[in-house]
């Protein structure tokens, strides 16, 4: 079997192409290459079902038989690789009568219940039938039933439907790395099955777009429309650092669903589950529809212009009787390029130098620690061609899910991936070696003590790389990332450290002793484009959000549960004197009542990411357009046009741009202007021998050494934002409810009393929130794992502190 | 001569008898005014006037919406909203006909694989306010419970000709 994926990457040279002759037309083609390729490139379809460009050769379901020249009989296209001089007949009447053959043994047992399914209208069986099938059947025997199977909430099956073409099944043990799904049994009684498991894989849904027929369709809108209807629109997720490209589905402004765009830079034709089914959370219940203010001890709905007036008035005298100094801005980094740029320039009107996007973080003692300042430049397919990678402080498969395929992709052409990691998170590759020592400072200084040699420590990594002896991983790490083509990657568990500067230091060294890249993955869709914005904190007088403590909050599509320490956020939303909040959801902690009875508060609904126009930078630095897929819900209005109008409210000069795309020119040339260029390579970079730390040593909670425990947050599965959190089929699958437990190692458990996976107090501070316990092998000694956001995290706020756990139950207590 | 020919033919009012001889003839033949309501002309079963959604003979609704009607209703009257039902299937959960915009082509009847949208033999309904004239489907349902003999009657003539 070849890998096509693998093929299309060889160099080509002209010694390898050769010509050969479909119908009658020459094509060009390179030796050996499957002649449904070749025919694919040249833009003549052959009718196919299991052959897919992204999946090995199968040749099982025949629908591709063409004759060729000097052949008995026909062959199949897609497991025919082609030679100099080969002639292929693909509509004579021999292929024809073959490809009428398997169409009719194909119908035999499929079901003719077109109406009803909802793959009817973008069918290829259907599609295909209409062209080589027969208009009256022969069969007259029973047909063959299997019974449907349970694949969870995003998957429904019709198993009845199933023509055997096993793509599903190839996708899990070849692209994924999971299995799930597999052929039992012979002839009449085989079956596609997961033995009575629900899918487990966060890319599941693609088995949906790869099913040539109705067996595997997408349970939250099964029923729901018809493909015809429906409108496509390009959009981009910005759900992950990636961006993942898409066509929302819509139909009379509703979006139905979401399918893939094919971009080979990007997401190939692959999307994450969370990218396809969090636009359910568009039709939440919960979506604001209408301006909200809290006027006389009361929530009221008001009109837009009274809404846009209070806010404008509200903002003006908190910064009239305070200065700008006393109002705080917080901008969410899934926002588009656009929407941030207004709030830069909505900061530099009111004179405010406190405006930040970076709420996964709470170590910000270097401004240059920025996860999208050392953004690696290199583009995303590169990832499949690493040697060696070091992930530090990463779920991948929470932060980026597409990205382990990259990574998959790497290992199985001899990539060799060390993690070190707070705990097991499951890849679907062979790890190298894996690290659970859940302390990320010790582990990189290991490393980097270990690739040292004779070299000089520079001043401000001084106290950081004391002497000591490297574990065998870390030296492993060292000697990996020697290597050419290996990489450093930095995730969120990492950058949401205390310590997250000193790790980042210790990183840049390694990677400038080693010649490795160094990546910092962006927490959020547009990271990198609010970083290009200059959504941050004034250099001088600006704090980052953990500091600021302002009179007066504007926040575009932030909510309490969004950053890290949802707590502290909370309270000081209710003390202050005056908060805008522009948002496409309610959230309890907004509807709070402020603690001040004449305080003003405004929220101002806006589109969902979905319903968005604008631009997104992903994690490679490119501008990637988006456009609305829907409609917001009553009187919401995309962001930017609010803001917009909050700018004239406020009468600052320049809010006069009346699209999308003056505003990204506005933003394009504001990088220029700034010497900066469009794209995230150009950014400045540190000036060398720049002191990192500076700044007093945050108390990490280091509890291990004592017997304590710390929490570990990590990125959420299903939790991200907002648009997610409301998605309720998304809701439904094992990784949110993964999302809402704490995980600890069975050993750390029974330290503290505990013997069985329990429901438990978890105490941190004066805080505390009751949660399911779980006991996990792969958790690192010492630390209880949280999702952020998710429970645990909104509760207590703020990674890697000291915190105690009180078993609730007897069950806790027995082994 | 033709000038005294037509004197002759103006005196005489030719013409006008000419003209008025249907006329006298038609009085001697038996009367066909029928008094509508009560009386009625005979129509053809396939006569396509106010539409129905029909049953099967246990109660349950036939449409399954497949959406086909909608595809091919050449003036966009047809509006159909769908989900999963509890039992697990496919149903309707909106139906509506603009009796404003249909043009009585009957192509819904001709694409439904059910026979579920039919057009029945009733020609006599009217509207008194603004949105009367889109029927929902309860409406659509009821016509058919009414008038189910009727439509099964028409069906069962016409089907030698299918």
């Amino acid at each position: 079997m070849t890998d096509p994926a693998n093929t299309e990457q060889k160099p080509v040279t002209p010694v390898d192409m050769i010509t050969i002759e479909v119908n009658g037309l020459p094509m060009q083609a390179r030796k050996g290459e499957m002649l449904i390729a070749v025919t694919d490139a040249h833009g003549l379809y052959i009718p196919r079902f299991c052959y897919h460009k992204k999946l090995t050769v199968a040749a099982n379901c025949r629908m591709c038989l063409v004759e060729m020249e000097k052949s008995p009989k026909p062959v199949p296209a897609c497991a025919t690789p082609v030679a100099d001089g080969m002639k292929f007949f693909t509509l004579s009447p021999k292929a024809r009568a073959a490809q009428r053959a398997t169409m009719e043994f194909l119908l035999i047992n499929h079901p003719l219940d077109c109406p009803v399914c909802d793959q009817g209208g973008e069918c290829e069986l259907q599609d295909l039938a209409l062209e080589a099938g027969g208009d009256v059947s022969r069969y007259q025997e029973r047909k063959r039933i299997i019974k449907d199977e349970n694949l969870g909430p995003l998957v429904a099956t019709d198993m009845t439907r199933c023509i055997f073409c096993t793509r599903c099944v190839r996708f899990g043990a070849e692209v994924d790395g999971i299995p799930e799904l597999g052929m039992l049994g012979r002839g009449e009684h085989s079956r596609i099955t997961t033995v009575g498991r629900p899918l487990s894989s966060e890319l599941s849904g693609n088995i949906i777009d790869l099913c040539p027929v109705g067996a595997l369709t997408a349970r939250p809108s099964r029923f729901r429309a018809r493909p015809w209807e429906l409108l496509a629109h390009s959009v981009v997720l910005p759900h992950d650092a990636l961006g993942s490209n898409a066509f929302a589905h819509e139909r009379r402004g509703e979006i139905i669903r979401v399918v893939p765009r094919d971009n080979e830079a990007v997401n190939e034709t692959w999307l994450a589950d969370r990218d396809r089914f969090s636009y359910e959370g568009m039709k939440s219940l919960e979506r604001l529809t209408a301006p909200m203010a809290y006027v006389q001890g009361a929530w009221r709905e008001m009109a837009w212009a009274d809404a846009l007036e209070l806010a404008a008035a509200g903002l003006r005298s908190v910064v009239e009787r305070r200065g700008g100094e006393a109002l705080g801005m917080l901008a969410s980094p899934r926002g588009t390029v656009e929407e941030l740029l207004l709030m830069r320039l909505l900061a530099d009107g009111l004179g405010t130098p406190h405006i930040d996007h970076r709420l996964g973080q709470q170590d910000f003692r270097n401004a240059w620690a920025n996860p999208a300042l050392s953004a690696m430049t290199s583009a995303i397919p590169a990832w499949s061609a690493m040697r060696a990678v070091v992930l530090a402080g990463v779920n991948l498969r929470h932060e980026a899910p597409l990205l382990t395929l990259r990574l998959r992709k790497a290992v199985e052409s001899g990539c060799k991936v060390v993690a070190l990691a707070h705990r097991d998170v499951g890849y679907r590759f062979a790890l190298a070696q894996q690290s659970l020592g859940g302390d990320l400072v010790a582990e990189l200084a290991g490393v980097a003590r270990a690739m040292k040699g004779k070299r000089r420590i520079p001043k401000h990594l001084s106290a950081l790389l004391t002497a000591g002896k490297s574990t065998e991983t870390q030296s492993m790490c060292a000697e990996l990332l020697g290597e050419k083509d290996a990489g450093l990657l930095l995730g969120g568990v990492a950058q949401m450290s205390p310590l997250w500067c000193d790790i980042h230091a210790l990183a840049q060294q390694i990677a400038v002793w080693s010649g490795a890249q160094l990546l910092c993955l962006p927490q959020a869709g547009n990271s990198v484009g609010a970083r290009l914005m200059g959504v941050l904190p004034d250099a001088v007088r600006g704090k980052p959000w953990t500091d600021m403590d302002p009179k007066g909050y504007l926040l575009l599509e932030v909510a309490p549960e969004d950053t890290l320490d949802a707590p502290l956020l909370q309270e000081r939303l209710r003390q202050a004197d005056c908060v805008v909040m522009l948002g496409a959801f309610r959230s309890a902690a907004l509807a709070a009542r402020p603690a001040a009875a004449e305080a003003v508060r405004v929220l101002l609904p806006v589109a969902a990411s979905l319903e968005n126009e604008g631009t997104y930078v992903n994690m490679a630095g490119t501008w990637q357009a988006t456009r609305a897929g829907g409609v917001p819900p009553g009187e919401a209005r995309p962001a930017w046009k609010v803001l917009r109008v909050l700018g004239n409210q406020l009468g600052f000069d320049g809010f006069s741009w009346n699209t999308v795309a003056e505003l990204t020119r506005a933003a394009r040339e504001r990088l220029e202007t700034s010497g900066q260029d469009a794209a995230a390579g150009n950014l400045p970079q540190e000036p060398a021998g720049a002191a990192p730390a500076k700044g007093t040593k945050i108390d990490d909670g280091q509890g291990i050494a004592d017997g304590g425990l710390r929490q570990v947050f990590e990125p959420a599965a299903c939790q991200t934002d907002a648009l997610m959190r409301h998605a309720p089929s998304l809701q439904a699958t094992i990784h949110a409810r993964n999302d809402s437990v704490v995980r600890i190692h069975p050993e750390s458990a029974r330290l503290h009393g505990i013997m069985a996976s329990a429901e438990v107090e978890v105490r941190q501070g004066g805080r505390a929130v009751q949660v399911w316990l779980e006991l996990d092998d792969g958790v690192a000694p010492g630390v209880v794992v949280a999702a952020w956001p998710g429970p645990v995290a909104t509760a207590l706020g703020r990674s890697q502190q000291r915190i105690e756990l009180l078993a609730l139950s007897h069950e806790a207590l027995v082994p | 001569m033709n000038r005294l020919l037509s004197a002759f033919k103006s005196l005489f009012l030719a013409e006008l008898l000419l003209g008025l001889r249907l006329t006298f003839l038609q009085m001697t033949q038996p009367k066909i005014t029928l008094y509508y309501p009560e009386e009625r002309t005979p129509k053809s079963p396939r006569f396509r006037g106010v539409h129905a959604l029909r049953r099967y003979p246990n109660g349950e609704e036939r449409c399954i919406a497949c959406k086909l009607c909608e595809a091919v209703c050449p003036a966009l009257a047809i509006t159909i909203e769908s989900e999963q039902r509890d039992d697990g299937t496919r149903r309707t959960t909106r139906y509506e006909i603009d009796m404003f915009k249909c043009i009585y082509c009957g192509f819904c009847e001709e694409a439904c694989p059910v026979d579920s949208i039919v057009e029945t033999g009733m020609l006599d309904f009217h509207f008194e306010t603004r949105g009367e004239n889109i029927y929902t489907k309860q409406q659509l349902l009821a016509n058919g419970d009414r008038y189910e003999n009727l439509i099964a009657r028409d069906r069962a003539l016409d089907a030698p000709y299918r």
